[in-house]
Formats: C-alpha cells, sequence, structure tokens
C-alpha cells in the first residue's frame, strides 16, 4: 500500500530518529559541560540569587584587558586582590582599585544609593592617608556614601571586611590590610559569593602570599602625560598594570590612561610603539648611505 | 578580707593629732573600742585589736557597686551618705513576691555576701531611714503603709535627719521623740526658734517624714523607659542561658515597644551576681530598633564578654534610650531606594561599631573650610545629622589621599615662589617632571576652633620622573621676611596624594 512504509524507509526514518537525537544529545552534553567548566572557574551561588542579580560580571571597558578575563570581565562574586610594584606605588593600586570599582558602580544598578565600606589598619592610614572625600568625588563617587572603618588591628579590619561582605546591602567592600593568610581570603571569597559583594583587597607589595582572590593585580605608575593644554601640567593617570594570576583567564601587561572626565580607561597601545621607534632612533644614523661605502 | 567576725577589728585614720579609732566592730565595741578613739588607748584596752588604714574612696566603690547590683530590685537606687541606700520599691515588689518578702530576700542576700545590714521600710524615705537606723533590735522593720506616725514617735531626734546645732536646741527646749514634736501646733513649733532656717529645717524634715513634703529620690542611673526582668530560682552560670533569657527578655521587650510605636536606640543588658556584683553589656544602634533579630544579633558578639562571677539569679534588659518608629517604617516601601539603602546599612552599622566600638565606623561631614583638612571631618556613623554643606564648588583637583598630617619634605625650588624642581620625602628623592600651581589656600583667621592659625599656603600638583604624583604645599610667604616681624622662613610640606 502506498501510504504504508516500506522496511527500508522504516530503517532511514529509524536511522534519522537517532542521529537527531544522539545530536541533540551531545548539544545537551556539550552545554553542559560548559556549564560545568564555567561553574568550575566560578564559585557557588544560589540559583535564586543567581537569577536576581543583574550580571555577575564587569568589564574594564579596555577589550584587550576583558579579553584575558574569564567570561571577558571581572567577578563581582569573589575577592579581588590589587598591591603595587614597589613600595611606593601603593596609591597608584589604590587609584587603580578606584577606578575599577568606578566601572563596577556605572554598571550597577542603584548604585548611588548604596554604600561602600572601606577597612584600613591605622598602619596603612599612617603610612599613605585615609581617603579624601574630595578625591573620591572625583572618581565619581559620592563620597557620603563611604563608611570608613579603622582599626589598629590586623584581625579586626579583616572581621569588618567579611561582616561587609556578607551584609550583601553594600556595593563593594575595600580592604587594606598587612597581612592575610590563604584561610583568610578564602572566607572573604566564600562570603563575597554569598552576597554578590566584591571584594577589593589593597595587598602590601611584599605580601606574596598565596590567595584564594580571582584576580590579582600589580600596579606601577607610568610616567605620565602632559595636560593637552599646558605642557608643564600634569595630565591624564597613567598606569602600568599587570595581571598575575588570574582564575581562569591568562595574565597579561598593559598601560592604561585613566580618563578622569569620562571615568573611562584607554590602552596607551601606540605610544609604547612610539617610545619603543624613539629607543630605536636613538643612536644617530646617517641620513644619505653612500652608494660605494 | 580580715576574719572580722571573730577578733577585734577596727578601722583607723590619721588626723592632725595622731592615728584615731574610725570604726571598730561589734567585738571591738564590746571590749571597750569606741569611735573616735586614740589607737594608743585602744591597744591599751585591747591588745589583740587588729587595725586597718580606712580607705573612704574604696568604700565609696563598694556602695555604689552595691548600689548597682540593688538594682535587681528595682530601677530607681540611689546612695546615701557614705553608708546608706534608698531603694524605690514603687510597683516593684510584686517581683519578689511582696514587700516583707523583698526585704528578707535582700536582709537574706546582703548577709551571704558578707555585708551587715539594717533595712527599713516605710511610706517616705525620711521614715525609712529613720526606721532603719534608729528602729530597736530588728535588722529589718516594716512599717505599714499609712502607719508612719505612730511607728516613728518613740524615736529619736536624731532620726529627723538635722543639724547637729538645730538638734542641741530641740534637746534644749526639752524635745526628745518625734512624736513630741507631732504634738505642738506648727506654728508655735517654728516660733521657738530665734533663727527662721533652724526652724523651717525642722518643720521641712518632719513634713518630709509624714509625707506631706516630697523627697525625691535622684536615681544613680536615670530609670529606663522599658525594662524587662527575669529572675532564676537558682543562679544560672552557661553562656547558653544568657542566650535564652536574653532572647525571651527581648521578645518581651519588643513586643511591649510596638504597642507604644517606640523603637530602642541604647539598651543595656545586666546579669546580676548571686554574690553580689554586677556585669553589663551595653549596645547602641544607628537607628530606633524593635527588630528582636537584629538586637540579639548585636548582643550576641558581646555576651560572652559578661561575668557570670559565681552565678547569675537576676537578669534584666532595659531600653535606656527610646525614639519613636513608626509602623510603616518597618514595611519595605518601594521607590525610596536612598532610604532603604541607609536602612540595610544601618544594621551592618550597628554591629560593626557594637563590636569594634562606637567611633570605629565613621563617614565623612562636609564642612565649610577651604583648608583641606577641616574641609571635612570624620564622624562617627551612629551619630546622626547631615554635611551643613551640601553643595562642593568645583575646586582645583584635590588628592583622594590625605596624609594624617602634613609632612615636611626638603625641596629644591627654581625660583623661591616658584614649583619645586626636586623634592625629598621620606628620604627618597623625587624629580618634578610637571607640576600645576600654586593654589593660593589664606588662612582662616575668623575660625580658631580647630586650633591656632595657619600661615598662607601654596599647593603644588606635582608628577615625578616615575609618574607618581604629589600634593604639596608651601607654608609661608617670602615677602614677609623683610618686614619688621620675624616670621620663619617658609616650609614646604607633603600633604596628598594623588591617582
Amino acid at each position: 500500500m502506498g501510504s504504508e512504509l516500506s522496511p527500508k524507509d522504516v530503517l532511514l526514518r529509524d536511522r534519522f530518529q537517532h542521529a537527531a537525537e544522539t545530536s541533540s544529545k551531545i548539544t545537551a552534553l556539550r552545554g553542559l559541560i560548559a556549564a560545568t567548566e564555567r561553574h568550575a572557574t566560578r564559585k557557588y551561588v544560589h540559583p535564586e540569587r543567581e537569577a536576581r542579580l543583574p550580571s555577575s560580571i564587569w568589564c574594564t571597558g579596555v577589550p584587550d584587558i576583558d579579553g584575558a578575563l574569564p567570561e571577558g570581565g571581572l567577578s563581582r562574586e569573589g575577592v579581588h586582590e590589587f598591591s603595587g610594584e614597589k613600595y611606593a606605588d601603593m596609591p597608584v593600586a589604590s587609584a587603580y582599585l578606584l577606578a575599577v570599582l568606578r566601572r563596577f558602580a556605572d554598571l550597577e544598578p542603584a548604585s548611588p544609593s548604596r554604600y561602600v565600606l572601606w577597612c584600613q589598619t591605622v598602619r596603612t592610614e599612617r603610612e599613605f592617608g585615609a581617603p579624601y572625600g574630595a578625591g573620591l568625588r572625583e572618581f565619581g563617587f559620592d563620597p557620603q556614601r563611604f563608611l570608613f572603618v579603622s582599626s589598629a588591628k590586623n584581625n579586626d579590619v579583616l572581621w569588618a571586611l567579611e561582616e561587609g561582605a556578607r551584609a550583601g546591602s553594600l556595593l563593594a567592600v575595600i580592604g587594606e590590610v598587612d597581612t592575610i593568610s590563604f584561610t583568610q581570603t578564602r572566607r572573604l571569597s566564600l562570603a563575597a559569593a554569598a552576597a554578590g559583594t566584591p571584594v577589593l583587597l589593597l595587598r602590601s607589595d611584599q605580601d606574596r602570599a598565596a590567595s584564594a582572590a580571582e584576580t590579582r593585580w600589580r600596579v606601577q605608575a607610568a610616567s605620565g602625560v602632559s595636560d593637552r593644554l599646558v605642557s608643564t601640567v600634569p595630565g591624564h593617570a597613567r598606569w602600568q598594570i599587570a595581571l598575575n594570576r588570574c582564575h581562569g583567564g591568562r595574565p597579561g601587561n598593559w598601560t592604561v590612561e585613566w580618563e578622569n572626565e569620562a571615568h573611562c580607561f584607554r590602552l596607551v597601545e601606540d605610544l609604547c610603539a612610539r617610545s619603543s621607534e624613539m629607543a630605536e632612533a636613538q643612536f644617530p644614523r646617517p641620513c644619505m648611505r653612500l652608494a660605494s661605502g | 578580707m580580715h576574719p572580722v567576725e571573730a577578733d577585734p577589728f577596727a578601722l583607723v585614720c590619721k588626723d592632725a593629732s595622731g592615728v584615731r579609732i574610725s570604726a571598730p566592730n561589734a567585738i571591738a565595741r564590746k571590749g571597750g573600742v569606741s569611735e573616735g578613739m586614740r589607737l594608743t588607748d585602744a591597744r591599751a584596752l585591747l591588745p589583740t585589736l587588729v587595725t586597718e588604714i580606712r580607705d573612704f574612696e574604696a568604700e565609696a566603690r563598694a556602695l555604689q557597686g552595691l548600689a548597682n547590683w540593688c538594682r535587681r530590685y528595682a530601677p530607681v537606687v540611689s546612695v546615701d551618705g557614705v553608708d546608706g541606700l534608698w531603694i524605690d520599691i514603687t510597683g516593684a515588689a510584686h517581683l519578689c513576691g511582696g514587700e516583707d518578702a523583698l526585704l528578707s530576700d535582700l536582709g537574706k542576700r546582703l548577709r551571704t555576701i558578707g555585708f551587715a545590714s539594717r533595712l527599713g521600710l516605710a511610706d517616705t524615705p525620711g521614715a525609712a531611714w529613720a526606721i532603719a537606723r534608729f528602729h530597736g533590735v530588728r535588722e529589718a522593720q516594716s512599717v505599714p503603709s499609712g502607719d508612719v506616725k505612730t511607728a516613728l514617735s518613740l524615736l529619736p531626734l536624731a532620726a529627723l535627719r538635722l543639724d547637729p546645732d538645730v538638734l542641741l536646741l530641740l534637746r534644749r527646749f526639752g524635745f526628745k521623740t518625734i512624736g513630741a514634736l507631732c504634738e505642738i501646733p506648727r506654728a508655735s513649733l517654728y516660733r521657738r526658734f530665734p533663727a527662721g532656717e533652724a526652724g523651717e529645717a525642722v518643720l521641712h524634715r518632719l513634713d518630709q517624714v509624714l509625707g506631706l513634703a516630697s523627697e525625691p529620690i535622684v536615681p544613680l542611673q536615670a530609670a529606663p523607659d522599658y525594662f524587662e526582668r527575669i529572675s532564676f530560682p537558682d543562679p544560672i552560670l552557661a553562656t547558653e542561658s544568657f542566650y535564652r533569657g536574653l532572647h525571651e527578655l527581648l521578645c518581651r521587650l519588643c513586643r511591649r515597644m510596638e504597642m507604644d510605636h517606640k523603637g530602642a536606640t541604647r539598651l543595656t543588658f545586666a546579669a546580676y551576681h548571686a554574690d553580689g556584683g554586677v556585669s553589663q553589656v551595653s549596645i547602641a544602634t544607628a537607628r530606633p530598633s524593635r527588630d528582636a533579630k537584629h538586637l540579639e544579633l548585636l548582643f550576641r558578639d558581646r555576651i560572652e564578654t559578661l561575668n557570670p562571677g559565681f552565678g547569675v539569679d537576676v537578669l534584666i534588659l532595659s531600653a535606656d534610650a527610646v525614639a519613636r518608629l513608626g509602623t510603616d517604617q518597618l514595611s519595605l516601601s518601594r521607590g525610596a531606594a536612598m532610604e532603604r539603602a541607609r536602612v540595610d546599612v544601618s544594621s551592618l552599622v550597628d554591629r560593626l561599631s557594637n563590636r569594634l566600638g562606637a567611633g570605629s565606623v565613621q563617614r565623612i561631614l562636609l564642612h565649610e573650610s577651604h583648608i583641606p583638612e577641616r574641609a571635612e571631618i570624620r564622624v562617627p556613623a551612629l551619630r546622626g545629622g547631615a554635611s551643613a554643606v551640601t553643595r562642593c564648588p568645583s575646586k582645583p583637583p584635590r588628592p583622594f589621599r590625605l596624609l594624617a598630617r602634613p609632612e615636611v619634605v626638603q625641596v629644591l625650588a627654581e625660583v623661591p615662589e616658584g614649583p619645586p624642581l626636586r623634592f625629598t620625602w621620606r628620604r627618597v628623592a623625587h624629580r618634578v617632571v610637571r607640576a600645576e600651581g600654586p593654589e593660593r589656600i589664606g588662612p582662616e583667621w575668623w575660625d580658631q576652633s580647630f586650633g591656632p592659625v595657619h600661615r598662607t599656603r601654596d599647593y603644588y600638583r606635582v608628577e615625578d620622573d616615575r609618574g607618581r604624583r604629589f600634593w604639596l604645599f608651601r607654608e609661608g610667604l617670602y615677602r614677609d621676611q623683610g618686614s619688621s616681624k620675624e616670621e620663619p622662613l617658609p616650609t614646604w610640606h607633603m600633604h596628598g596624594l594623588f591617582a
């Protein structure tokens, strides 16, 4: 009968069905592997919370740097460490930290109303001063939305950091600590993951102990640029940043410029190239070569 | 402690004429030693007399401690002289099962702790004072309500708390008891005194004793607006029991505050020891709260610091400061994101400040000033109050880190009034590549609340050859040199760090 399929057709149909099932299975498995890999690079997040979070990633705005980071940005559910290349680079490291936080605040909804907790030990306050509101305003923050904790005891500062990260109501938590052990960074990263509050740590340049941080940046001041209008006046700040450690990303070196008005980074690539050209051109060369030698 | 009960013992104090007995114990009194006697005379009477120098400050401290302990019975407690305590048990006696039960409980406990006491209970403070000190032999005596006049009629006049010269005068008039005074009409009693004040004093004291004039007791600590109390039949020691007691008390207190639309900003949790001590912890909140869960969390960190001594038998939770708190604030109203963020963060601030200290969490308060370090001050985040300045005029760039105090730097400048060329800060030399400035900030002579007036400052933003940026200033002016005043040379300082 015409309506009935021949055995050959049935076989073909079964094969097709089987192939389709297999391919969908493979797709599903691929998705599972991808999800597992993604989860392996990230901390556990409660599914309900994950659904609520607008985005767990924030980017620096520079494609080169974002490309080196897992999932194209910094994770809000983790600890990020910043330190100076040398002792005197600590202020520059904290400036880079603030710039990164600025990028985060721009992406975050309701960020102007949320508070930032800044904890530091008395020692770090004595070394490089305390945050100054008028200067924070230049990074685009409202100084009134900062809470400061300063304590002579390192452990009190660590405790305050953890409490702040756990509270879940803060925009971010910034910590300047004397020392921090691996266990303590792990605790902080768990607290950050549980509440979705990023913890930004400023560590001493000498402190190279292991940590559970998602990323670790070393920052160095780069010789800056002059103002566009007056050549003797300092212009945009320029930093040489190195991504030393990154969970699921690849380390790298960049020189960036922070645009104070637009609050964004700009990669200083062309200028690096030019400076290397200039280095080659330092030795005097004859401008014409004689044909005969 | 000395075995004061069995041996003759006395406290002595030194004065200009030598060492005198100040307070002998009962055994010593029996042996003939009395107050005011010379130590040498007392030794002659009782060669075994043991003495100790009297420490009035320590006594006052001990009395204060005992007064605190007595708050377990009622919130209004006050110290009277060097050896007495007032407890206003109005409305609190039922907690111990009635007035007589309270009196016997107090006497028993004081005896256990090691204090000899005389207790008096009456309608008025004056009558209770008189009863405690002058009534017969019983250790504790209470006067039934409305019966003060008959109870006091046989007591000597000294029970009226009068000056010695007034007492002498009354004795000369032939009065011996309070009852005798009460029989005389007031007008004729007043007329007997040559000086009006003495007469007034007698009548006033008499009125106070009989309850015709009020005598308020000024409590050691203001009576709390709300307080809840738990007493245990046996002393407790385990921290777990404290937690359970605290939970129970907080639930009760918060229920009561909710009925009155109030919230607490300061709470004290006190544990009264069976052996006569008190240990307490206090917490403060940034905003009025009656959220039992939140308050319990605040206490949780502190409760381990409570010293249970040899056991605690009374727990009291009091709300020392309360403020109005409507029900609407507790609901999550939509829209007001700013307000909600403040509420969210205030519970964190509470937790941090209760553990690290009230002033440890700070926020910035703007101040109307041009001097950078005065333009903003740090205030405890718990304290309310908004900045006086809301608008910030645009200024030349400011550093984002300001040093606690300007640090002296050695500077080499091209011209005296120009920007620095090289400078040495913290023993590291820096070569200046770029500089911006000066920004001149004059001294604020009209405001000396921060200390002496500064000199004129010229601020420079400089960048060194490694790209680091600093905020330097030169304090003082060169043109002052030629003037008649001996102005010191200008000095350079490091004040802040730029990005």
